[in-house]
């Protein structure tokens, strides 16, 4: 649900409106309260905040704006962003960071980073491609730092980052292959795309590692967030044999389906340990925080520079929710493992032989998808998954 | 002795009234938005005074607030004109989707060197074509067979959104870029940009309050318009008269959809330059049937009711950057939209106290007069 439009704020929201204009102060309070709840997900994810060494000094001129183009309580991207932008306010001690929620990409994020600049801001940070829309702003305003996701064009002024979701996806699909009986996993994706493509690869590749026999069913569900889509598609996945459930989308149905199935759920930058703590698996997070923490940082020493950073596990990118109860101390060895290996160096994922799931050799051996090309795969499903990219 | 309240419609507004009322409906929700500000701790007159400056204060407020409000007044027109005959289009969404796609495909298709007057008219005109073709779909079945053409608009908006999603997320089509990362439409030349008033703000303005006066015009001065209201308000006595309604019907949802195709048609011209569907699809159309229905269905009152929105979608951003939580923002975008649309009523309606008692008789001054003239 996206609130940027003003239908709803006509016909939803009037509605809260005369609320409030009906009923005494109290209820004004109430609805106040409500307008503001606390993040439901805070406390159980990563050690991230922990991390944060508070940099000594007063920050109170600092202002960092993150534009964000959903609910920051969505409990998965977003929510993986707002913890980042939580860190620099931890960090900093004094410093202003605040957060511009359900802003859709055009003419009105370039408003809202607009916006940002004029109410003061340092730095601001683009949570979804909006490249596009503020390069124009950041022009205009040298001595802003603008930071954006998955963005290319850098300029005196802005720079890009983006994580390596595939370091997580391949260790989340080994505990799936581990978990699995029926030896089909599920899996509902977004739209085909080389991130998305990218992610179930590496998660098929995890989960046959450790369960050569398993199949990984993808379908792709062409929405960025819709419910009872998803809930369709969870259905016919479990349907289809699939006991593990794990996805690339949005809404948290994955989890009461898998539950209802008496399977096993997989997130996507989500905890859902407290939702359905029985269904619950694993799920890898964005770990965004020590990232905006060290451009905060380089922007108050006047060392930051332009770049395009595309980090995974190695550059603490990506945190890991807690584990379900499901997954065994030797399940938990053999992920530690792997891990470890990632974060070293010493294992890659993609190197050859790999083939995809029509046949054809798509890596040869000896060759390999090198760490700063990945973002350039893939547009091929590999051996393992049974789907395929659509057009 | 109780007293009760009375309502008696105006007869004709003052224009103290007309011009009051709406200003004091704004100050009575900006009092009640101060009550729900200070109870989240933000201070009403910074809050108000960011509103302000993001959306009206100096020419770039004003520019950001009229290019926001372009797609909004071309889709309140669609609206307006069909549901004046009872034809009721809630498909303006996926009709601007088709006009936004036509008029890409024409800019990417067509020479780059083409001029750009020739380039943009022709998007424009492939936009409306796409657009009423797109309605079209509904327009027949209902012209010809009775169907509902609410349930066939609206769920053409889905086929349109699935589409455009397909050629930029789900293919490599010739409206996407392959060489992006994340998926994107392809850029249109310079050429197909459309042409700027000031700053952000394109001539894509003028156009869409252009056709709201032509579109007034024509309604209200052409056989044409005349039939169309004739069978908004009564279609049996229309058919009686010998107008033709099927073809009637097909005219305006055609006009309708076109006008949606436009609005499409001119964001990829002077916004977004490509097909870009998140930006597209934030219920532009939608918002142009609220638009309508405020503006009573009359396309002159569209073009400031559409401003009024854009203003405040406009401002509503802007607060969340000093600390105003989202909820917050929407809840007094809704409470501005509300009172100022409900402050309509009081325009339209006198309210008095009455005291209790016999009924006053029945006849007015002017019919007393008459009737003592008569005597």
């Amino acid at each position: 649900m996206r609130f940027t439009s003003p239908t709803r704020l006509a016909a939803v929201l009037a509605g809260a409106a005369l609320l409030a204009v009906a009923c005494g102060s109290d209820d004004v309070a109430d609805v106040a309260d409500t307008a503001a709840p606390e993040s439901a997900v805070d406390e159980t994810a990563s050690a991230a905040t922990a991390e944060a060494t508070a940099a000594s000094g007063d920050f109170s001129d600092l202002k960092v704006v993150m534009i964000l183009d959903g609910s920051a309580e969505d409990g998965g991207w977003n929510t993986a962003h707002k913890k980042g932008g939580d860190m620099i306010a931890d960090s900093f001690p004094g410093a202003t960071v605040e957060f511009v929620e359900e802003i859709a990409p055009g003419q009105t994020a370039t408003n809202a980073f607009e916006d940002a600049v004029t109410s003061g801001a340092d730095m601001v940070i683009g949570t979804t491609f909006y490249q596009d829309d503020m390069l124009g702003v950041a022009a205009e305003n040298p001595e802003v730092i603008f930071l954006t996701w998955a963005g290319f064009t850098t300029a005196e002024n802005v720079g890009h980052f983006d994580g390596a979701t595939e370091d997580g996806r391949y260790l989340d699909g080994m505990i799936a292959g581990m978990l699995t009986e029926s030896n089909i996993i599920g899996y509902a994706a977004g739209f085909p795309y080389n991130e998305v493509n990218r992610a179930a690869n590496a998660f098929t590749l995890g989960a046959k590692s450790v369960n050569p026999d398993v199949e990984v069913q993808l379908v792709y569900v062409n929405t960025w967030f819709d419910p009872a889509v998803e809930q369709q598609a969870a259905e016919a996945l479990v349907n289809a044999g699939a006991d593990v459930l794990a996805h690339e989308v949005g809404a948290q149905v994955y989890a009461t389906v898998a539950a209802q199935a008496g399977g096993y759920v997989i997130g996507y930058t989500n905890d859902w340990s407290q939702i359905e703590p029985e269904a619950w698996a694993s799920s890898f997070l964005f770990n965004w925080g020590p990232y905006y923490v060290s451009q905060v940082q380089a922007m108050v020493d006047g060392t930051w520079e332009p770049a395009l950073t595309f980090g995974g596990l190695k550059d603490g990118f990506i945190d890991f929710a807690p584990y379900g109860p499901a997954v065994t101390p030797e399940m938990l060895e053999m992920v530690e493992t792997k891990r470890e290996e990632i974060r070293a160096g010493t294992f890659d994922m993609f190197a050859g032989p790999i083939s995809d799931n029509t046949g054809a050799v798509v890596i040869p051996e000896g060759d390999t998808v090198p760490f700063e090309s990945r973002t350039e795969c893939c547009q091929w499903l590999v051996d393992g998954i049974i789907g395929e990219i659509p057009g | 002795m109780t007293s009760r309240l009375v309502v008696t419609p105006r007869a004709k507004p003052s224009m103290t009234v007309r011009a009051g009322v709406p200003f004091v409906a704004l100050l009575v929700a900006l009092g009640l938005g101060a009550v729900i500000l200070g109870l989240t701790g933000a201070a009403p007159l910074t809050v108000y005074r960011t509103m302000f400056d993001a959306s009206l204060n100096g020419a770039r407020a004003i520019e950001r607030t009229l290019t926001y409000a372009t797609p909004l007044i071309l889709t309140g027109l669609a609206a307006a004109v069909a549901f004046r005959m009872k034809a009721y289009n809630i498909g303006a969404e996926g009709q601007l989707f088709l006009g936004a796609i036509a008029a890409s495909g024409l800019a990417l298709q067509l020479p780059a060197g083409t001029p750009a007057v020739l380039m943009v008219g022709a998007m424009l005109l492939g936009g409306a074509l796409a657009g009423a073709l797109w309605a079209g779909f509904a327009a027949v079945p209902r012209a010809f067979l009775g169907t509902d053409e609410i349930i066939t608009t609206l769920m053409l908006n889905f086929v349109a959104l699935a589409l455009m999603n397909y050629l930029i997320f789900g293919s490599f089509s010739f409206w996407r870029d392959p060489t992006r990362p994340v998926p994107q439409g392809n850029t249109i030349p310079d050429s197909a940009a459309m042409p700027v008033i000031s700053g952000r703000l394109h001539v894509g303005f003028a156009i869409a309050v252009a056709l709201a006066v032509l579109l007034w015009w024509v309604l209200r001065n052409t056989t044409f318009g005349f039939r169309v209201r004739t069978i908004g308000d009564s279609p049996r006595a229309a058919r009686y008269a010998g107008i033709g309604v099927p073809f009637a019907t097909l005219a305006v949802l055609a006009i309708s959809g076109a006008l949606a195709g436009v609005a499409g048609a001119i964001e990829v011209s002077g916004v977004t330059n490509r097909l870009d569907p998140k930006s597209l699809a934030i219920e532009l159309g939608y918002t142009g049937i609220v638009i309508a229905a405020v503006a009573r269905l009359n396309p002159l009152g569209v073009v400031p009711v559409a401003i009024f929105l854009a203003a405040i979608a406009t401002a509503g951003g802007s607060m969340q950057s000093i600390g105003v939580r989202v909820e917050v923002v929407v809840m007094m975008q809704g409470l501005i939209f509300l009172s100022v649309t409900a402050g309509e009523f009081f325009v339209t309606n006198r309210i008095g106290l009455r005291p209790a008692g016999p009924p006053e008789p029945a006849v007015t001054a002017a019919a007393a007069d008459a009737l003592e003239g008569a005597s």
